[in-house]
């Protein structure tokens, strides 16, 4: 069975779990709505997602009954306009969808947000984020070389789910930016590639902290820079002791975002010389700033565009997701009850 | 305390008793524990496997960090058909961990690191044709790529003994420690590749283990000269996130770099080898102490003043060049975990 799946280009390379009527039904089941009902075209195939052929995949993927609303809701998410999947799936960059579980769902599924947040070792981050994956090839068609062009992909694309650490956060849980109350249950989408890591052991203040932060996302070569007026995000997940440095000194969330949208900044002249000045494809005010080259050029358009989660162990390193050179916006989706 | 008991022939068969599929207890005492599902083992796909790598049940391949526990062929055929490998693949994974075993790898650093190193396996020579170097070659739907690195994982915690959050301290870690394994394409490169580059036969077949910080990608569509495409490259390995204390380098001081096949073109068109594309990187990846972030170059302390140089490698032979991918001139930079691990070529 597992050489017929991986032989018909059904699989990521890895052993699944039969879908059988019975643990599909299981799933559907779960979700609390009717098998036939639809989700939404996935691109870029554009076939309809129905909740059951969203179950077929969370089955193969390995979720558990109780991962499938997430599942269902992730799916969503992603479908929202201003996400672009459709640029996510058939871009040449490495680009690929992160969920992250807010609220207390995240915590009765068991999602890990402590040490290894980001890596394997806990079933439900495993196999949520490969679920998604699974959808978005399976019924996508976002295959390698088919419609997928990643030129070189990344590890990441096996899937990628994650909740923050909310026992060693200094701030409120990320979906409370957003308009949610800590006691609500979220799923929220980011566009990312990476991640990279922030190796900080020896910074006592914020500043310092972040400007190594800031050196990670600004690398001359990243997408981002393409994409400083056109919308794209980066994501920066704080390990909880680089957090508490950062608030021990009095800053909020808010603070750190302001800091590094004012830190990450190249100068024209030397965006040129990376290639990343391109005047065909900028906005006039920025065209107006090529004659400029000691002009300052930020990363994203404002601050709320660096996406800042706190996750992660004991320990000092932090994780930089830079992001396309294409418009996409983090969507979050509550969980129905 | 973690009980460390290697999968073997006995496990095999007391699931073949039962419904022939490992039941999640038994993999929860062999602490295989990546969350994802594992496929049925069925003993003769254990001989086969076996047969394919020569091996006896009983030869001990290598010691096995993090524990330094002996790795039987048994046990690492186990580990590969239940990662979801064929037989075929079990002598790239045994040549994979003795690379993950050689003490200049240092793989109880990167298995038990705080950072979050992974292993990344770069497989090459003929045995890679069953592994993908094309279009999205560090990304999933290639069986061989997927499960040949994920058995590597898998063997690190079922027989070398390491635990996420026991033995496995990575504050983060990252989706490459699931499984981070990819090819070279070696047909469409100009040059030689990379394990001959490192004192391999050609014809032979090799695997590298590298330990890996994470993955950068490194586009610019504007280079269309060898000039402006080293430049490129060597601007983007300024990674002062990955800084290297003790040895005064970014980008951990070591780095595997995917090169597109376009890119690779461009530079084998003026001229270029691979000696002379990492003997540039190296040289143009330099740059003033004071170009850091300013808490950074202070930590540096006194042998690092304003006009000191800070380098990306040492040397021109810490930059492993890799050729693949598909369309498009998007290049990977893997830095290293930046502490100690030197990669390792082994022949399958």
């Amino acid at each position: 069975m597992q050489d017929w799946f991986a032989d018909n280009g059904w699989t990521d390379g890895l052993p699944v779990v039969p879908p059988t009527p019975e643990a599909v039904a299981a799933m559907v089941e779960a979700g609390g709505e009717p098998g036939d009902a639809e989700v939404g075209e996935i691109p870029p195939l554009g076939a309809v997602a129905t909740v059951e052929k969203v179950a077929v995949n969370a089955v193969l993927a390995g979720c558990k009954p109780e991962h499938f609303k997430v599942v269902l809701t992730a799916v969503r998410a992603l479908l929202v306009p201003e996400f672009n999947l459709y640029t996510i799936q058939t871009t040449t960059h490495p680009a690929t969808p992160m969920v992250v579980v807010h609220g207390p769902e995240a915590r009765r599924l068991g999602i890990n947000g402590k040490t290894g947040a980001l890596g394997p070792g806990t079933r439900a981050n495993a196999v949520i984020g490969r679920a998604i994956h699974l959808v978005l090839t399976n019924l996508g068609d976002a295959k390698p070389g088919v419609r997928d062009f990643a030129t070189l992909g990344g590890p990441a694309k096996i899937g990628i789910c994650t909740t923050e650490n909310v026992d060693d956060s200094p701030w409120p849980e990320w979906h409370t930016t957003r308009g949610f109350s800590p006691d609500e249950s979220a799923v929220s989408v980011f566009c990312m590639e990476g991640p990279q890591s922030v190796n900080d052991h020896d910074s006592t203040t914020p500043e310092r902290l972040l400007d190594i932060v800031g050196s990670v996302m600004g690398h001359i070569g990243s997408n981002n820079w393409f994409a400083s007026d056109t919308g794209s995000e980066i994501v920066v997940v704080l390990a909880p002791e680089h957090a508490r440095l950062a608030s021990d000194a009095g800053w909020d969330r808010t603070a750190v975002q302001r800091y590094l949208y004012n830190r990450v900044r190249r100068p024209v002249s030397e965006l040129s010389r990376g290639g990343q000045w391109s005047p065909r494809t900028w906005s006039p005010w920025m065209n107006a700033l090529a004659k400029q080259p000691d002009a300052l050029i930020p990363i994203v358009e404002a601050p709320e565009h660096i996406v800042v989660l706190v996750a992660g162990g004991p320990g000092r390193f932090s994780a930089v997701m830079t992001n396309m050179g294409n418009i996409t916006r983090a969507v979050t989706l509550p969980i129905p009850n | 305390m973690i009980a460390v008991r290697a999968p073997g022939l006995a496990d095999v068969d007391a699931w073949a008793r039962s419904s022939g599929v490992a039941p999640e207890q038994a993999l929860a005492e062999l602490g295989i524990d990546d969350g994802l599902p594992v496929a049925p083992v069925a003993r003769a796909a254990v001989e086969q496997a076996l047969a394919a790598a020569r091996l006896a049940p009983a030869d001990v391949v290598a010691t096995l960090p993090p524990l330094l526990k002996p790795a039987t062929a048994e046990a690492l055929a186990v580990c590969s058909l239940l990662a979801g490998c064929e037989p075929a693949h079990l002598p790239v994974v045994a040549a994979a961990i003795k690379g993950v075993a050689a003490p200049e790898f240092n793989g109880i650093g990167v298995l038990t690191t705080t950072g979050s190193a992974a292993i990344a396996t770069i497989v090459n020579g003929p045995v890679a044709s069953a592994f993908n170097g094309g279009a999205n070659l560090l990304g999933p739907g290639n069986r061989a790529n997927a499960s040949v690195g994920r058995a590597i994982a898998l063997a690190t915690q079922a027989i070398g003994g390491s635990s996420p959050g026991l033995t496995d301290m990575a504050t983060m870690g990252q989706p490459g420690k699931y499984t981070f394994c990819f090819a070279e394409d070696e047909a469409n490169s100009p040059w030689e590749p990379l394990h001959v580059a490192r004192g391999v036969p050609a014809g032979t077949s090799a695997v590298t283990v590298f330990g890996a910080a994470g993955t950068v990608e490194v586009a610019n569509p504007h280079a269309a000269s060898a000039d402006a495409i080293l430049d490129s490259l060597a601007a983007a390995m300024f990674l002062p996130g990955s800084l290297d204390f003790d040895r005064h380098v970014v980008a951990g001081g070591r780095c595997v770099l995917i090169l597109s096949l376009d890119w690779a073109r461009v530079l084998a068109g003026e001229g270029h080898d691979r000696s002379t594309v990492c003997r540039e990187l190296a040289t143009r990846a330099a740059w003033s102490v004071s170009s850091l972030p300013p808490g950074l170059s202070r930590a540096l302390g006194t042998s690092a003043d304003g006009d000191a140089v800070i380098k990306a490698v040492e040397d021109p032979s810490d930059i492993l060049l890799v050729v693949g991918g598909g369309t498009g001139a998007k290049q990977a930079l893997i830095p290293a975990w930046p502490a100690p691990t030197i990669p390792q070529t082994v022949v399958v």
